[in-house]
């Protein structure tokens, strides 16, 4: 609880002090090939961005400050492999900025995750080149596509597969197994989180209850292995996309309780894809999915502690709208300026 | 037990994994026209539901009957339509007898619900891919089901997609199709590979 | 708005294959587009059967009379179409065995299709039969136009092919050739189409009005 009044440009801000953070130790593990495809997508993300909004001038004005599409940009270079080919990382921030951004109307009115539809695309249209990842440090040609005897399966998959790892548990940590760029440094992602959350970036709520619902059918689906859980965990790109695909302030409901289904119906969809189907990266598909879940919850009428609070019951603290961020944007959305000047005087 | 379990995984598959819209695009046409109405959302899923499980129970039988023969394809159309036909006229009357307020609240959209795509499609897809009459009753169920489910997942960015900020270019239906290519992509991985049909 | 309205053939036309085009601006019979129309010799098939199913059904639909009630005329229809799937059924299987292989129960399902009950309910109830008559026809080749292009367009950004024959592509998107990236694409041509429309709009008019408030589908 340290700031009420969090604007979006501040969230924003948290995100990409993150993101860069992630982004250098990525280079560091996997050298100028990494470094290439993160520039590569950042810039794309930028110019298209820049681009569509040119186009819809008579909407718009650009001089907007608007750093999504920086974030969208780090977070789609970061869930690449390091290894993935030009033009795939190129055709997912299009795909991104273009049909899951501004498609849907812009900043502010995305109905899903661009950087979880752009991946999800890429990754369907370009299985052999995107889902084959090479091991950290290993020396990568800088050209566009990489030899495959370089690349290996990723350790989430080998896992799915044999239910076993052979990567310890220091390596885990750190991040030193063959998987997406920034995704598998667990310390640093749990730092990460804490920090945000702090900070009022991402939301707690959603956060854990997504968490805690993945964990728990994780652990009795494998039978209470606290090993396999922490496999779980780090791989698949898990704990990234919690943060920075699901717990984005645009896609979720706005009241706490609504919040906290959603999270759950993100956990237990994460859980679906991962043990129903076995997918890899299995969070970016829940996130997908859920996206329908969040903005039919953001109905008052579907809230169930807005119900209960009608009778004045200990319920109705939980069912307020969440002030600062969530608002901030709201009223940003609608140009409305004034507004949002007013609603700050009152909280003051 | 596990009859149980078998059970709910066959209506899982059919609901939720082989989505008639999301993974076939069976009955678009007939979304499209269904989700602008949250109001009536819950009528219109009874009344498909309804429709795909009695028209299962006949297909059935009439698969039965007409022991197909490999000229069958030809016929076959005629009959399931008059199977359509039937169920769908004993309903209106039954109901027309029976409840006639219902009758009059449902009257707008029942023609939609009751005798489309989805409905006709169902009935050739349990036919083509299910053997007992378990499996024909629980896929034709399921269907519709999943039919209805997609209306309501389509249902709840219903006024999004007319909003003043999406680009005139793809207001409505465009992005629509956009909006349900990308939740195919979630449905997709869920299935990993592309359904027969 | 008048001169739009205004049945001549220049109008017909425009409508049927552009302005009311089936697939892209009304949503009409996209189930069979958006699974099996992505390779060129799909979209033909498919265009071929719809064509002689939906050209047939609609002339003998005309002479269903118009004082029978809704619910029977419309199962008549389709009772109609089923009749008329027969010898199309025996033709099409003989002529491209193949593409009505491919097409699977999507080619049965014709018959119930969205184009047969609209037309016939508002089409020859309303106005004269030799204006219907070429609507109906622009209508169905606005239909095969479309269908063709898109199936066109799929085929090579899909699997880098044009009709089976591969060609130079530099990048294969293969998501474009299942159903999701059907709806996809049918998205993004709907909405080029808009932008082609309101380009004619505004080139035919001095003044170019605001768009806001169409909705189509």
């Amino acid at each position: 609880m340290l700031s009420t009044n969090k604007t979006e440009i501040s969230v924003m801000t948290d995100m990409l002090i993150v993101l860069f953070v992630l982004a250098a130790v990525s280079v560091y593990y996997y050298g100028m090939r990494g470094a290439i495809v993160i520039v590569l997508s950042v810039v794309t993300c930028c110019l298209t961005d820049v681009i569509c909004l040119h186009m819809r001038t008579n909407k718009r004005k650009s001089s907007e400050k608007d750093l999504s599409a920086l974030v969208t940009g780090l977070t789609l270079g970061l869930m690449m492999s390091a290894s993935a080919p030009y033009f795939a990382v190129v055709s997912a921030s299009v795909f991104a900025i273009v049909i899951a951004k501004h498609a849907f109307g812009g900043h502010g009115c995305e109905i899903f995750s661009a950087a979880a539809a752009g991946f999800l695309f890429t990754a369907l249209c370009f299985p052999d080149s995107m889902l084959h990842y090479p091991s950290p440090f290993s020396k990568l040609p800088i050209s566009p596509m990489v030899s495959e005897s370089l690349l290996s399966q990723s350790m989430t998959r080998t896992f799915l597969l044999t239910e076993t790892s052979s990567v310890s548990v220091m390596d885990i940590l750190i991040g030193k197994f063959s998987g997406p760029m920034g995704t598998g440094f667990v310390l640093l992602l749990v730092v990460a989180a804490a920090f945000l959350m702090l900070r009022q970036s991402i939301s707690a709520i959603a956060f854990f209850a997504e968490l805690l619902s993945a964990g728990l059918i994780a652990l009795i689906h494998y039978k209470f292995d606290f090993m396999a859980l922490l496999y779980f965990f780090s791989g698949g790109m898990f704990l990234f996309g919690i943060i920075f695909l699901s717990c984005d302030y645009i896609t979720m409901p706005k009241t706490k309780s609504s919040r906290l289904v959603y999270g759950i119906t993100a956990g237990v969809l994460t859980a679906l894809f991962q043990f129903y189907a076995s997918a890899e990266n299995a969070v970016v598909y829940a996130v997908i999915l859920a996206a329908p879940v969040g903005i039919e919850l953001n109905r008052r009428s579907l809230s169930f502690a807005w119900m209960l609070s009608k009778k004045g019951g200990i319920f109705s603290r939980f069912s307020k709208p969440i002030k600062h961020v969530a608002e901030t944007i709201d009223l940003l959305n609608d140009n409305n300026e004034g507004e949002s000047e007013r609603g700050n005087e009152q909280r003051k | 037990m596990e009859f149980i379990k078998n059970i709910m995984l066959t209506a899982f598959t059919a609901v939720i994994v082989e989505n008639t819209v999301f993974c076939r695009a069976l009955g678009t046409s007939t979304l499209l026209v269904a989700a602008r109405k949250r109001k009536n959302l819950v009528g219109f899923g009874i009344c498909v539901t309804y429709m795909t499980a009695l028209t299962s129970i006949l297909t059935y039988l009439a698969d039965r009957i007409f022991s197909f023969s490999e000229n069958s394809y030809i016929y076959v159309p005629l009959v399931y339509t008059l199977i359509l036909g039937f169920v769908y006229v004993v309903t209106l009357l039954c109901m027309w007898k029976f409840a006639p307020k219902l009758f009059m609240a449902m009257r707008k959209y029942i023609h939609v619900s009751a005798f489309n795509c989805a409905v006709l499609g169902s009935m050739f897809l349990i036919s083509k891919y299910c053997t007992t009459f378990g499996d024909y009753f629980l896929h034709g169920t399921g269907i519709g089901l999943g039919f209805v489910l997609a209306i309501y997942i389509t249902a709840i960015i219903y006024d999004r997609l007319y909003s003043e900020k999406v680009p005139y270019a793809f207001r409505g239906y465009p992005l629509l199709m956009i909006y349900m290519g990308i939740l195919g992509m979630a449905f997709w991985g869920l299935s990993g590979h592309a359904l027969n049909y | 708005m008048n001169s739009e309205n205004e049945i001549t053939f220049k109008n017909i036309v425009f409508n049927g294959l552009l302005k009311k085009n089936p697939i892209l601006v009304s949503g009409m019979v996209i189930a069979p587009v958006v699974v099996i129309g992505n390779s060129f010799m799909n979209a033909l098939a498919l265009a071929a059967a719809f064509s002689v199913i939906t050209f047939f059904t609609l002339i003998v639909s005309s002479f269903v009379p118009k004082n029978i009630v809704y619910t029977i005329r419309i199962i008549m229809y389709t009772f109609i179409g089923s009749l008329v799937y027969v010898p199309s059924a025996i033709l099409l299987s003989y002529l491209i065995p193949d593409g009505i292989n491919a097409m699977g129960i999507f080619f049965p399902l014709l018959i119930a299709n969205g184009m047969i009950i609209s037309r016939s309910e508002t089409i020859f109830f309303q106005e004269s039969k030799g204006h219907m008559l070429l609507d109906m026809i622009f209508c169905i080749l606005g239909y095969d136009a479309a269908v063709l292009l898109y199936g066109l367009i799929r085929e090579i950004i899909g699997s880098g092919t044009v009709c089976g024959r591969i060609i130079g592509m530099p990048v294969v998107f293969s998501g474009f050739a299942t159903p999701f990236g059907g709806f996809i694409l049918l998205g993004l041509m709907a909405a080029l189409l808009r932008v082609v429309l309101l380009t004619i709009k505004r080139v035919g008019k001095a003044e170019a009005g605001s768009p806001r408030g169409h909705t189509a589908v």
